[in-house]
């Protein structure tokens, strides 16, 4: 009788639970791994081989993250310049077709990347451009009607949010001349995708000029770039100048980018002989009270693998990941992309990019899903 | 006489509003919800159509859903379901209760055990009841996003299956993500 007892509460302790998760069925996983940021849909294809291969497989359903970065290099007959891509991910990143032979056009000009969108312009005369906004993962794409500028000198960008609206945003920033060629002011004209129209606002309180290199269309639906103030400036997608938020250090020749939400800084600090000594990151943790928080420091010699730096020359700002804490930059005559990552401390060289490249750097994160606004 | 369980499956409530009766998968329990509650699960509404007008009325079974998470499902599309009861208003029309109303109410919902969580999400997909699903594969999502894949393999009863050699290519191909 004892015997058979033990044996019984033997057999029961023995008994293995069945984890309640086992019963998550392999679409399960993947309609989990929908509701997580990208981040941690790529560490989680470390969690196992299935979750590899699931996540391989479903990854057009994802969330995305950086997949490379696209670049404009000289055309050999030096006519015009060619789009290239550049891949910052691992081998298994699909790679996006840098050809846009999609698109009604033999040569295109890069102008600007925002969320999966490019914008990008071609002149079959100079007096004739047309501006085309792309999906290149999707290959549709849509010509925008002409912003009646002729051949007057603009600074373009791209304004797109899917999580907010599905409709996109061309920010177009001119100087606008009276009839005796006296400069008037600043104008800005703004396409919607909703609307199909050009629309300038009269009086739009603009009243600085813009460094066209360094712009961010924030998740609050403003276009942020920086001004010879130096300041960030932000306009709407009315096109109206909203306010105007002081950089953190005062100097010029910043780089801004959106990280993680939020708007972040670069720059390098000199000293009393102005000689490049520190990088500095800074993030705009409180939005509405214009507050910078200081995110990081290091040496610039850690950073440029060069002491002196001659950074008007042989610098140049690429990006800044849009999920974590790592700066994309070029340094040399020869424009070597290199990466710092922040929490590790660790420079990385990814490649030459080659001293043909132009200073036009657009981090591209795909987006496969359909967008009405696009319709060809 | 119509009682609740009424063989026809075209029980009223008083207010006269049609109803649909659901068992659960073991027969052990049924459940007498307003129509407009249970078309919230496209499964049941294919069910419904491919039964016909001709219903037998001993309700529908749902094979997949046990009794205790059957009733928690339908503690959720009862809140959630539209006021209007009209079939085809149903998908277009928005739930009688306000939005903040609901959102506590998912916030409060998706409170239980794990055991309970993976039923529900399980559930949801079987029953395809949009919301559901996605409340609860936000709610997991939540929990392990910012794990690392131990972490994951321990708290999901995983287990890898890489080869070393694989495992550090996949760690070195994504180590921005860690």
């Amino acid at each position: 009788m004892k015997l058979f007892l033990r044996t019984m509460v033997k057999g029961r302790r023995s008994k293995r639970r069945r984890s309640p998760a086992a019963s998550l069925t392999d679409d399960l996983v993947v309609e989990i791994l929908c509701h997580l940021p990208a981040r941690s849909v790529c560490r989680f294809k470390c969690v196992s081989t299935t979750w590899r291969d699931l996540i391989s497989a479903h990854n057009r359903k994802l969330p995305q993250t950086l997949a490379g970065i696209f670049t404009m290099h000289d055309a050999e007959n030096m006519m015009g310049s060619v789009p290239h891509f550049i891949n910052v991910l691992g081998r298994d990143c699909p790679l996006v077709s840098p050809w846009f032979d999609f698109l009604p056009a033999n040569q295109i000009y890069l102008l600007d990347c925002c969320n999966g969108l490019v914008l990008c312009s071609y002149w079959p005369t100079i007096h004739d451009c047309h501006l085309f906004v792309c999906n290149p993962a999707t290959k549709k794409w849509v010509e925008l009607p002409d912003s009646n500028l002729g051949n007057r000198p603009r600074g373009l960008c791209l304004g797109f949010n899917p999580t907010v609206s599905p409709h996109f945003y061309v920010f177009e920033f001119s100087h606008d001349y009276d009839d005796d060629f006296s400069l008037l002011g600043y104008g800005v004209q703004v396409y919607s995708s909703e609307t199909g129209q050009w629309v300038r606002k009269g009086d739009n309180g603009i009243s600085f000029f813009a460094h066209y290199y360094s712009h961010v269309f924030l998740n609050n639906g403003c276009v942020h770039y920086l001004t010879n103030d130096p300041a960030i400036a932000v306009v709407d997608t009315q096109g109206k100048a909203c306010w105007s938020i002081p950089v953190p250090d005062n100097r010029e020749y910043g780089f801004i980018q959106q990280s993680q939400g939020r708007l972040y800084y670069a720059n390098f600090e000199a000293d009393d002989e102005d000689q490049v000594v520190r990088f500095v990151v800074y993030v705009l943790e409180d939005y509405d009270n214009q507050r910078w928080t200081l995110k990081h420091t290091a040496e610039a010699f850690d950073v440029l693998g060069q002491e002196s730096h001659n950074l008007a020359r042989d610098f140049e700002w690429v990006a800044i990941h849009p999920d974590c804490n790592m700066i994309f930059y070029t340094v040399g005559w020869d424009k070597t992309l290199m990466s710092y990552d922040m929490d590790r401390r660790q420079v990385h060289v990814i490649c030459t990019l080659g001293q043909d490249t132009r200073e036009v750097y657009l981090p591209y994160v795909p987006l496969f899903s359909e967008l009405q606004a696009l319709h060809m | 006489m119509a009682a609740a369980a009424d063989s026809s499956g075209d029980g009223g409530t008083s207010s006269g509003e049609k109803t649909i009766v659901l068992v659960s998968s073991d027969n052990s329990a049924r459940f007498e919800v307003r129509e407009a509650a249970a078309l919230l699960s496209q499964t049941v509404r294919r069910m419904i159509d491919e039964a016909g007008a001709d219903a037998s009325g001993d309700g529908i079974t749902l094979p997949d859903v046990d009794a205790k998470t059957l009733a928690k499902v339908l503690e959720y599309c009862n809140k959630h379901a539209p006021a209007s009861s009209s079939s085809s208003a149903a998908e277009a029309a928005p739930p009688a209760e306000g939005e903040e109303d609901l959102e506590r109410f998912d916030r409060e919902f998706v409170r239980v055990d794990m055991g309970t969580l993976y039923s529900l999400v399980t559930a949801a997909s079987y029953l395809k009841i949009e919301g559901l699903l996605n409340l609860t594969c936000q709610t997991i999502a939540d929990m392990i996003k910012g794990k690392t894949p131990e972490q994951i393999r321990k708290t999901l009863g995983i287990t890898s299956e890489f080869t070393p050699e694989e495992e550090d290519e996949v760690r070195r191909e994504n180590a921005w993500a860690f």
